[in-house]
Order: structure tokens, then C-alpha cells, then sequence
């Protein structure tokens, strides 16, 4: 490219045009900045207010201080939430990076057919949690599902699943996994296009192995993709809350009450919007600070120079 | 190497098979007659009994629900494609003090969970009288900042100095969008529109909150509650389930290219 002669760098600096036009700005971005103020801004501003109050269904609230943070965290409730939201979340996480992993690194070594396992992989995906995961209340069932005739079959008596204090949190962990698997699959296969073959390719000539070229070639230059996936991933499973719905009800017993059900039961079903406020916070700091220590190890681990 | 591959294309089948197993015994299970007194294997063959599905069917306004979610996500993608492109835009090629802030405040809002916000979000639409209304499902999510980011990193990818000779040529900046931007937008209006969609379809809790009224709610709600309505009767819910959950599959085998390359492209699930 040649240089831009000193006249016309000068002309396009005197150049006013639509560009400079703040009101243009201001006006393009209005429909969406009122939707995103009103419906979602503020209202993450209002939730610190309500916290702060005793409200209740057909009362208006009242300030009660911090009263329902110390509620809160001498609720015996609300810590277990915070340990089914954990237990959920760390299976669901390992579970799916591991499986999506190897799904992702078949599909890359098999030439043919490629696209199709990719789609064909990420169909349980695109369902609707809610119509999956009904047809699934009939795949967990003790008696007749789909696990428990297979397990059968090998004679094996499969534990009660959902009807199960200790099997329902796997039985959703499970369900997650199979629902989300494919995308997954699909960011490790977009990550692992962008590792050079010559490099694994060097390392074969070189005497590495396949598990010696995975491990030193493969993963580390895939550390930027699977840093994504887990934050995506984390974030993701720190938010469930339809198939825990739809699969278990928070039950049995609590067992599958995660926070964000937690959340659902004081303000919607018990109509505590002032405690439900309190404990709705905990996910914002939760998830901010997953976010942030993820990036904190993230930055002493993460390969992304050349 | 020829036999590695082979190994490697049964394994990928096998975990397919595995993967797919659930969606089929399911749907073979609804069709038989006497799905109970089946035991597995045999229960993977269908029978081609329908009455369940006709059971189903009848027991439910599943039309209104269907024409309540189309309407419900038709309204939204559109708007939602209106609200990101006009932002996207103005952000990828304004030049103004003020660009950068307006970013900084659509991006903040990508860090708010939607958990944090849904008590102070019902009280809000309560207020304006939206329970039980298509406003109230659809309002508050025609925009996103998802939308806005990606449309202004897509433009962002032009050279700005194609904006500068239109403007010297007497373009206006909604002349230069609908005639330079527009026609080439094509891979970001889909990506966009599609998880708008698919986000609108499956969307639960909130219309679970806000809806009490058949008439105005979509068809996810009305599985779940057609289920809680109808005692433990598995065959009818999976008639019920896949009845819900064609339409979604059928589009994605019309549509999964795109779908698929949206997620690679933007590490966003649908």
C-alpha cells in the first residue's frame, strides 16, 4: 500500500461525516440500550434494594438491614443449595470436557464423515430441555426405563435414580451431559482445527507417540479452547435450573435444590422476594468469582503464543 | 492406519448409538400398545400404535401452545435483529467520545445473570400488568448484548475506509447500512437470529413464571404442566415430549450447517 499523500490526510482529518455524529450514536443504539436499561440493568441495580427488606406477597417492604444475609447464611438451606449447586456443577464439567474431548479428537483422526458426526453429535443440543428431559423421566424410571432394562440385562439392579437422595444429582448430572455434549464437541473440533498438523507430524518423527504427541503437541496448543469451554461450561451449570425442575422438582428430599431452584422456592412458590433477592446475589458473586479465578490459572497455564 | 480408522469409526458410531438410543426407545416405546408390559430389547420395536398419540394430542390445546411460541419467537427474532443491527452498527463504525461508553454499558450487561435479576424483572413486569400477556414474554428480551457484540465485531472486520468514501460519495449512515452493510450481513443475521430463536423456544422459567393462562402460554410451560396435570403416565408424556420436539429437530436438519458453524464461531450454546 502506498503512502497517503500529506493533502489527503489532512483532508480526511477536517472530514466531518455521520461517523463524528454523537446523536447518530446515541439514536442507532437506543432501542437496544431501553430494553437492555429497563429490563435488565436495572432491575440488577433493584435486586441489591429488595435485598435489603422484608417483602412479601401484597405487603410493601419494609428495611430490615442485613437481616437476610445473616438469615441466609445460618440457613442450614441455603448451604446445601450451595453444595448441590457444587457437587452438580463439578460432574457436569469433568464429565462433559473429558467425553467432548475424545468425541472431538475421533471426529479430527477420521477423514470421511466428519460433518456428519459433527451434526449428528449436536442433536440433542438444539432439543428443548423441557421436552427432552420429560421423555427422560421414562429412561430414569427403577422399573422400565431405558438404564435399568439395559443394566438388567447384565444383571444388574439399577439403583432408584430420581426416586434416590444419593442417584438423583447423577441421574441430572447425566441428563446434562447427554443434552450438552454436542457443543462441546463442536468448540474442540473448531479448537482443533487450529493446531498445525506439521507440528504433531514433527513430533511423530521425532518418536513421540500418539498419548506423547497428545501431550505435549495437541493439549497445549488446545489450553485457549479449553479454557473457553470451561468458564462456558461453569457458568452454564452454576445457572441449571430446567431440568432440575422438569426431572426432580428440587427433590427428593432436597436433594436436587440447587441455588438457582433455591432462588426459585423462597420468591415464587413462598412469595419471600426480599430473601429471595438476598440469595439471588450469591450467584452473581459466585459465577464472578469462578470467572475470575479461572482467569488467574488460566494466565499461568493458558498457551497462546506461537 | 487404515485399521485405526475403521476402529475409530466404530467407536464414533458406537457413542452416536449410545448418545441417540434414548430419542429412539422412546419413540418406540410411545408406539407400542402395552409399552408397560415390554420389556428391553423388544421395547425398541415399534408397534405403530398412535392412540397414545392421539390421547395426547387431544388432551392439551398443543395447537395454541405452538402458535404462542411461534408468534412469541417470530416477534423477538425480528426485533432482536432490528435492536442489534442499529447498535452494532453505530458501535463498529462511530467515531464519537460517546461509542465506547455506549459499549461499555450493553457489554456490562453481558456479566448480569439472569437469576440475579428474575425477582426485581417479575415485580417490574408485574407492575406494568404483563402476566399473562405475549408483552411480558417478549419485551424484555428484544434485545441482547450478545446480538449487539456480534454484529459489531462482524462490521468491525470491514475496512472503515469503505464507510469514509461513502460518506464522501453522499452517503447517509442508514444509506450505508441498508446498501453497503445489509447485503453482506447475511452469516451475522443468522447467527443472531438463530440463537434468538432457539433461546425464545426453549425458554422456561420465565415464561413459567409469568404465564397461568393456556392461552397465552408457550409450548414448553405447557409440557410441563400437561405433565404435572396428568399422574405418572409415561408413554403419554413422551407422545406429548416428541410432539413438542419435532418441529425443533426438523429445523435443525433443515438448518444444522449454520447452526452448528453459529456455535464454532461463537462459543455460544443454543
Amino acid at each position: 500500500m502506498g503512502r497517503v499523500p500529506a493533502t489527503a490526510r489532512g483532508a480526511r482529518l477536517h472530514l466531518r461525516t455521520w461517523r463524528d455524529d454523537p446523536w447518530l450514536a446515541l439514536g442507532l443504539c437506543l432501542p437496544a440500550l431501553l430494553i437492555l436499561l429497563i429490563f435488565h440493568v436495572a432491575p440488577a441495580l433493584f435486586v441489591f434494594y429488595i435485598s435489603f427488606t422484608r417483602w412479601n406477597l401484597g405487603t410493601n417492604p419494609v428495611w430490615i438491614g442485613l437481616q437476610n444475609f445473616s438469615d441466609m447464611l445460618r440457613s442450614p438451606d441455603f448451604w446445601h443449595s450451595l453444595r448441590v449447586t457444587a457437587e452438580f456443577t463439578v460432574g457436569n464439567v469433568v464429565l462433559s470436557l473429558a467425553l467432548a474431548l475424545a468425541v472431538a479428537l475421533l471426529i479430527t483422526a477420521v477423514v470421511r464423515g466428519r460433518a456428519f458426526y459433527r451434526s449428528a453429535y449436536f442433536v440433542p443440543n438444539v432439543t428443548p430441555l423441557v421436552s427432552t428431559s420429560v421423555a427422560w423421566l421414562w429412561v430414569f424410571d427403577p422399573g422400565h426405563g431405558l438404564i435399568n432394562s439395559i443394566l438388567g440385562l447384565f444383571h444388574i439392579t439399577g439403583p432408584q435414580w430420581l426416586g434416590s437422595t444419593a442417584w438423583a444429582i447423577p441421574a441430572v448430572t447425566l441428563f446434562s451431559v447427554w443434552h450438552d455434549l454436542g457443543f462441546g464437541v463442536v468448540l474442540f473440533l473448531a479448537g482443533l482445527t487450529g493446531v498445525p498438523r506439521e507440528l504433531q507430524e514433527a513430533a511423530q518423527v521425532d518418536g513421540a507417540g500418539t498419548w506423547g504427541v497428545f501431550r505435549h503437541v495437541t493439549w497445549p496448543l488446545l489450553t485457549p479452547v479449553t479454557f473457553l469451554f470451561l468458564i462456558l461450561a461453569t457458568v452454564a451449570s452454576l445457572r441449571t435450573f430446567t431440568q432440575v425442575y422438569t426431572l426432580a422438582q428440587g427433590g427428593p428430599v432436597n436433594a436436587t435444590t440447587v441455588t438457582t431452584y433455591y432462588i426459585y422456592e423462597q420468591a415464587f412458590q413462598f412469595f419471600h422476594f426480599g430473601y429471595g433477592s438476598a440469595v439471588s446475589v450469591a450467584p452473581f458473586l459466585i459465577i464472578a468469582a469462578v470467572v475470575a479465578i479461572q482467569f488467574r490459572v488460566a494466565g499461568r497455564r493458558v498457551f497462546y503464543g506461537r | 492406519m487404515a485399521g485405526r480408522r475403521i476402529a475409530f469409526h466404530a467407536l464414533l458410531a458406537a457413542g452416536l448409538v449410545i448418545l441417540l438410543l434414548p430419542f429412539w426407545w422412546v419413540l418406540a416405546a410411545s408406539l407400542s400398545s402395552t409399552s408397560h408390559l415390554l420389556s428391553f430389547p423388544q421395547s425398541l420395536i415399534p408397534q405403530w400404535h398412535f392412540a397414545v398419540y392421539a390421547a395426547a394430542w387431544a388432551a392439551a390445546p398443543w395447537a395454541r401452545y405452538f402458535g404462542n411460541t411461534l408468534y412469541i419467537s417470530g416477534v423477538t427474532v425480528v426485533a432482536t435483529l432490528v435492536t442489534s443491527t442499529l447498535a452494532g452498527f453505530a458501535l463498529a463504525y462511530s467515531r464519537t467520545r460517546l461509542a465506547p461508553i455506549l459499549f461499555g454499558v450493553i457489554i456490562a450487561t453481558l456479566f448480569v445473570p439472569q437469576e440475579t435479576t428474575l425477582i426485581p424483572l417479575y415485580l417490574l413486569v408485574a407492575r406494568l400488568g404483563w402476566i399473562n400477556t405475549y408483552a411480558g414474554q417478549i419485551v424484555p428480551w428484544m434485545a441482547t448484548a450478545f446480538g449487539v457484540l456480534l454484529m459489531r465485531q462482524f462490521l468491525a472486520g470491514y475496512p472503515s475506509e469503505l464507510a469514509d468514501a461513502a460518506a464522501i460519495d453522499g452517503a447517509t449512515g442508514l444509506g450505508f447500512l441498508r446498501w453497503v452493510c445489509l447485503p453482506n450481513m447475511k452469516p451475522a443475521l443468522v447467527t443472531v437470529g438463530l440463537f434468538s430463536f432457539l433461546g425464545s423456544w426453549s425458554s422456561f422459567l420465565w415464561p413459567l413464571l409469568i404465564t397461568d393462562n393456556p392461552a397465552r402460554r408457550p409450548i414448553e410451560v405447557g409440557l410441563q404442566t400437561f405433565v404435572s396435570e396428568n399422574g405418572i403416565n409415561y408413554p403419554l408424556y413422551s407422545a406429548a415430549a416428541i410432539i413438542t420436539v419435532i418441529p425443533v429437530v426438523l429445523l435443525f436438519i433443515w438448518l444444522q450447517r449454520y447452526i452448528v458453524e453459529s456455535v464454532a464461531r461463537s462459543g455460544i450454546a443454543g
